[in-house]
């Protein structure tokens, strides 16, 4: 019990808690670089990771009888892999395709939607009750909350499913 | 001597496990359930490792160890299976029995857009439906019970914000 009275043991154990936030945060941005193809950064991000997971793993290897370490080590896991979630979502790169199925006012939307800057193909289609309109659009990710906010200002009931798409060479793309 | 190898295999079939449905927490964003389960998979890998680098000699442990991991991922593979959460968007294209189809899935309670288009041979029907994961091989099973030529791809959908899918949720209830 006196190891958790000794500041060594605790300095140690946030050690390899500051170690391991930082190898999650690094793999989270790797595992982004690497979908987006840059191969030179991910080779420094991987390079740097991998260190760093080496050194902490050994640290906890090493000092089997500080009970701490590994407290540390699984805290500091769980926080980078949290902190990595928020990071990727802050930078939300990518694409994301939008479906939107209207009953009445998909013209309305796409009106709308072309007002705003925003590149939409209608297509005609059936429903339960009859015709609707079905608007495909796609928008960078970063800008899915602002065209869900001005589909559901226009039509509260439209139906709206959101796919991740990669990246597109041609069409029309909203600044 | 720590712990024999039958318990580092399933130390290890344990902390394999938690990292499969840690993923499909990450994906959806639940960021309080991430940190539970990635701290406990963190704690149960370190443990696992500290007891097979305790004793490199041991043979059983280390082969505790390998088929623990081999058999976590079938078991993860398992549960995520099992869990199916998430949504699922279905593409079907029958030339000739789509509008029937629909109707099919409709009173089955599922929500169906129905285009019109063109193929090798004339007019199909391209059927465009959103369902909850769990649900897909139910749909399926309906949709080739109709025409079992049927086409039908299947895309992960990712949720965006729960808004989007109200109109899903109040059909999928209906009896």
């Amino acid at each position: 019990m006196e190891i958790l009275l000794s500041p060594e043991a605790w300095l140690g154990a946030v050690a390899i808690f500051g170690l391991r936030v930082a190898d999650m945060t690094l793999d989270t941005l790797r595992v982004l670089v690497v979908m987006r193809g840059k191969k030179g950064l991910a080779w420094v991000l991987g390079f740097f990771q991998a260190l760093i997971f080496v050194l902490a793993i050994s640290s906890v290897l090493k000092n089997l009888d500080n009970p701490l370490n590994i407290l540390g080590y699984a805290a500091g896991f769980a926080t980078g892999n949290v902190f990595g979630m928020w990071i990727e979502e802050r930078l939300a790169i990518g694409h994301t395709q939008l479906s939107i199925v209207s009953s009445r006012l998909g013209t309305a939307i796409a009106e709308r939607m072309r007002g705003e800057g925003y590149a939409i193909t209608e297509i005609p289609a059936r429903g339960k009750d009859g015709m609707v309109s079905l608007l495909s659009c796609s928008v960078l990710r970063r800008q899915v909350d602002r065209v869900h906010a001005i589909v559901h200002q226009v039509d509260p009931t439209a139906f709206i499913t959101a796919e991740d798409v990669r990246p597109v060479r041609r069409g029309f793309w909203r600044a | 001597m720590w712990l024999s190898g039958l318990s580092i295999f399933f130390m290890r079939v344990v902390d394999v496990s938690l990292y499969t449905v840690r993923l499909m927490m990450v994906v959806r964003g639940r960021k309080a359930l991430a940190w539970i389960f990635a701290f406990f998979q963190s704690f149960v890998f370190v443990s696992a490792l500290r007891a097979v680098l305790a004793d490199l000699n041991d043979w059983a442990k280390i082969l505790g160890y390998s088929t623990g991991f081999a058999t976590g991922i079938l078991t993860g593979m398992w549960l995520e299976g099992r869990l199916a959460v998430g949504y699922t968007h279905l593409r079907v294209i029958s030339p000739r029995r789509g509008a029937e189809m629909a109707e099919n899935l409709r009173s089955a309670g599922y929500a169906v857009t129905e285009i019109p288009a063109r193929g090798r041979d004339g007019a199909v029907n391209l059927l465009s439906c959103s369902v909850q994961r769990k649900h897909a091989s139910q749909v399926e099973a309906i949709i080739l019970q109709i025409d079992p030529e049927a086409f039908v791809t299947a895309e992960a959908v990712r949720e965006v914000t729960g808004g989007f899918w109200k109109s899903q949720k109040d059909i999928t209830t209906q009896p």
